[in-house]
């Protein structure tokens, strides 16, 4: 600090300071010019201030590295979202049957071909999972041997398609097959149908991704759909399960709005 | 600096909207890196805090408190894990390679090295508690008041370190020969 700057006192030197920094009112600025138009003390710090702040000022903002946004983003798990996985590794478990990978698009456009084994599969192995289901052009249709339980058909303008809803062991598959000319949202009263949800599989290739659009919140699980989108949603059965519930399914556009049910009863 | 949209978007973020994450991800982390990048001086390591800050911000969003604002939590939350990383560091290497490494920052390719590599240099000789508030006073623009937000100090504290920081960095810029 030079000599001349310890003979202002501490008012001038804040004052000088907030100058610099641009944070004095019309009434404290005209303060300051009095002050620097009085004082060479004044205006020598004044001076060396603006310089440094200046030069400070001048210095480039840098770009982070380009990659790092996505790195951010990958690691950053979503509320709701945090059990993310492939598909793949889980049905890969299931060799050494082909039937492991054999949970195939094909499959999941057309409903009721599962004929998985279903001793090796369970309710605990979907908890929660999210995912894409895996392709296996060679197997053509999965293995998995699902009861059939009912199957809806949607004919409005704004949405066509097919649900259907199959079980096994205790795990109920619902397999949405779906054509929507703007945005949908598909509701699941889970609660009221005994069912919680255990996992999402969409078919791979497919424009957007359900798996981004989903949230399960108060017991009912919500999905977004647009476009011709194939994905299957695994529910299990939870201990208030009544073995004749309905399961309701709300598809809606926002001004729109299908209400249809599916029975879980056998 | 402030974002009118920030508590729309990190209720949305609440609620597993992730294009809401990205714009947030997207107006921050170039500051966030910044302001890191000009604490520690090394663009690795800013690299490295960033991303630390968004995993972290984003695990304990249901702690942020939106009677503040988020930039003010974030940029906290910034320059905790800058100091806990520069506290790490350098119990694995001396100060002075620190200030070494900076010479190849991307910075100097398009800046007159003397003075930038200078006042980094500068920079990097203040102590921490003064360091930071250069940092956030002149390469995140907050105000005094920001700044006392960011840091839990009064305003008064701001205005003092502000000055003596400058006044150190000024006598730092001397003995290189830039003034």
């Amino acid at each position: 600090m030079n000599q001349e700057t310890n003979m202002l006192d501490n008012h001038s030197i804040e004052l000088i300071n907030a100058g610099v920094d641009g944070e004095l009112s019309a009434e404290q600025l005209e303060e300051l010019d009095t002050l620097l138009n009085s004082s060479p003390e004044a205006r020598e710090l004044h001076g060396e201030m603006l310089r440094l702040s200046n030069f400070l000022d001048a210095l480039p903002d840098l770009p982070p590295p380009p990659e790092l946004k996505h790195q951010i983003l990958g690691k950053i798990k979503m509320p709701g979202n945090s059990a993310r996985f492939s598909l793949r590794g889980l049905f890969a478990s299931f060799q050494p049957l082909a039937t492991a990978t054999a949970f195939a698009a094909g499959l999941m456009v057309a409903i009721g071909f599962y004929e998985m084994a279903p001793h090796q599969f369970s309710t605990g192995d979907l908890d929660k999972m999210v995912g894409t289901a895996v392709e296996n052009q060679q197997a053509g249709k999965a293995a998995f041997s699902g009861r059939q339980q009912g199957q809806l058909v949607l004919d409005e303008e704004w949405i066509s398609g097919t649900v259907s809803l199959q079980e096994t062991k205790g795990l109920y598959v619902l397999n949405f097959n779906l054509d929507s000319s703007a945005g949908v949202e598909v509701g699941l009263a889970l609660n009221e149908a005994g069912l919680a949800f255990a996992g999402i599989a969409q078919e791979p290739g497919q424009h957007g991704s359900v798996n981004e659009e989903f949230k399960v919140s108060g017991g009912t699980l919500r999905v977004g759909n647009q476009g011709r989108q194939s994905f299957v949603i695994f529910l299990r059965t939870t201990a208030q399960k009544d073995s004749s519930k309905e399961i309701n399914i709300e598809f809606s556009n926002g001004e729109k709005r299908v209400v249809m049910g599916l029975s879980t009863a056998s | 600096m402030s974002n009118s949209q920030d508590p729309k978007l990190i209720e949305r973020c609440k609620q597993g909207d992730r294009q809401a994450l990205e714009q947030l991800v997207e107006t921050y982390e170039r500051p966030v890196y910044n302001a890191a990048y000009r604490y520690m001086g090394n663009p690795d390591d800013a690299a490295d805090v960033t991303q630390a800050v968004f995993l972290k911000a984003f695990e304990h969003l249901d702690q942020y408190d939106p009677k503040f604002k988020f930039f003010s939590w974030i940029y906290r939350i910034a320059i905790n894990e800058s100091i806990n990383h520069v506290k790490r560091n350098r119990k694995q290497q001396p100060l002075d390679e620190h200030i070494v490494s900076n010479a190849d920052s991307p910075e100097e390719r398009v800046q007159s090295e003397n003075i930038s590599d200078g006042i980094q240099k500068a920079l990097m000789e203040l102590q921490e508690h003064y360091r930071v508030v250069v940092v956030l006073r002149h390469f995140s623009d907050c105000s005094y008041q920001q700044i006392s937000d960011i840091l839990h100090i009064p305003e008064k504290t701001v205005k003092s370190r502000l000055y003596s920081a400058r006044q150190l960095m000024k006598d730092i810029l001397s003995e290189q020969g830039l003034k």
